[in-house]
């Protein structure tokens, strides 16, 4: 199918591309990289009047790497920061980065298009969560704000953005420990069933700052709290690990669709889990 | 603004022409430049039929808007030959079998000259730029032996015909 007609501006500035959404804000969609707005647009799931596309807005595209995090405009690449020699400061970002559908995707798939469409199954929403990054957020009317990302998402491609707030840029800490992201799709690049981005570190032969996110169970990524607990302070090691998996099994409900049923999500997800838990150790 | 007016090189000849907001480049390469050889398949961004090279990386043609093509320069499947020679990708398809009633050919055409471009390895190549290709007749066993095929005769050097190489 094609899309119904709309108006479409490319604003040159982050001040101009503000002052668009402050005037039609709940009319207009942004087109960020638009490899998942342009599918909607195309079966018209989403009929706006006004599309704005940020791809001139050059300064959203930079994105700089360090030992202490990923710090990414909104227009920053996927490809372009797969690629960079320094992803392996941010542990879990390539590994995300690479299970994203597929390189002819990824050469425009953007990091703050993905977050901000906050599709459940997605693999950078779950890694910003798992991370404790934070997103910014910028409008004329409240200025610019910081949210973390366990708040950012509320339920499937729902945020707290405003809809006259522009996704400005996001900051992926980097993990004290390794991190993996392990997920089951029906095939490699499709949408992930279930997934896992799962990381600690060990300090004094006991497990430190362990963290895990799941993505694909529920509406949005969740954090596995009781199994985090667990977790912190352990012995690394098969009674830790499988104490983990058991809570996390009892933490989560997850949704049911056409391709997977709740228990299945729910033994996959565990079953991710204690792998990743025995990859990193 | 519903139209616009745009300038793109395509194949190496540059355009200039007005599109509607909502025309994919999909539509204005088959449709406004009579280039038939992008297939449109799902215009969802599965299929991978429609793959066209934009600014030298293999992209959705469906997923991009003509407007959003403004100033890019774009290869697509009749621009791969040279002066009717195939290209080596083309074929080692040919040679190897690696298509069966060719629609979703193209694609994966633009995907591989790309790959092989950027030196791509040999298993990415089968792998990942493959996976983002869907063919229904091969099962792609011999896609597969044309990848290695056209891998191993170009042992990886750039091909002399690749617009960016100049860059």
């Amino acid at each position: 199918m094609k899309p119904q007609p709309f108006d479409y501006v490319a604003p040159e500035t982050l001040d101009e591309a503000l002052d668009l959404l402050a005037r039609v804000g709940d009319d207009a969609v942004i087109v960020a990289g638009g490899q998942s707005l342009l599918p909607i647009l195309n079966l018209r799931l989403a009929r706006p009047e006004l599309v704005i596309d940020l791809r001139r807005v050059t300064e959203l595209a930079r994105f700089d790497i360090s030992e202490t995090g990923l710090r990414a405009g909104a227009m920053a690449n996927a490809l372009e920061v797969e690629e960079h020699p320094d992803t392996h400061l941010v542990p879990g970002l390539h590994d995300a980065l690479c299970q994203i559908a597929n390189p002819q995707i990824r050469s425009r798939t953007t990091l703050g298009g993905s977050v901000a469409h906050a599709d459940p199954a997605a693999e950078l929403p779950a890694l910003m969560v798992a991370l404790g990054g934070d997103i910014v957020l910028q409008s004329i009317a409240r200025g610019e704000r910081t949210v973390s990302a366990g708040d950012f998402f509320t339920g499937p491609m729902m945020t707290v953005r405003e809809p006259d707030e522009l996704l400005t840029s996001l900051w992926f800490p980097a993990h004290p420990g390794p991190v993996a992201v392990l997920e089951v799709a029906k095939r490699p690049g499709d949408f992930a069933m279930v997934g896992a981005v799962v990381g600690y570190a060990i300090a004094d032969g006991v497990i430190s700052s362990p963290s895990i996110a799941l993505f694909g169970v529920a509406g949005h990524p969740v954090r596995m709290a009781s199994a985090e607990a667990a977790l912190r302070g352990a012995i690394p090691g098969t009674d830790s690990f499988l104490a983990a998996v058991e809570l996390v099994r009892d933490e989560i409900d997850p949704r049911v669709d056409t391709y997977a049923s709740s228990e299945y999500r729910r033994q996959v997800a565990a079953a991710l889990v204690g792998r990743a838990l025995v990859s990193l150790s | 603004m519903k139209e616009h007016r745009i300038r793109l090189k395509v194949n190496g000849d540059n355009f200039e022409v007005t599109v509607e907001s909502r025309m994919l480049l999909s539509d204005l390469i088959r449709h406004q430049l009579g280039l038939t050889g992008t297939h449109v398949g799902c215009e969802q961004g599965a299929c991978g039929a429609c793959t066209v090279i934009i600014d030298s990386r293999p992209q959705r043609s469906c997923l991009v808007l003509a407007v959003q093509a403004d100033g890019s320069t774009v290869e697509t499947v009749e621009g791969v030959a040279d002066d009717g020679i195939e290209h080596v990708v083309q074929a080692a398809l040919h040679e190897q079998h690696g298509l069966q009633c060719g629609f979703c050919t193209p694609g994966i055409v633009m995907s591989l000259v790309a790959a092989c471009r950027s030196r791509t390895d040999a298993e990415t190549a089968k792998g990942q730029v493959l996976d983002g290709h869907l063919c229904r007749c091969t099962g792609y066993v011999n896609i597969r032996a044309a990848i290695d095929a056209a891998w191993e005769a170009t042992g990886g050097e750039r091909d002399s015909n690749d617009p960016s190489s100049g860059r």
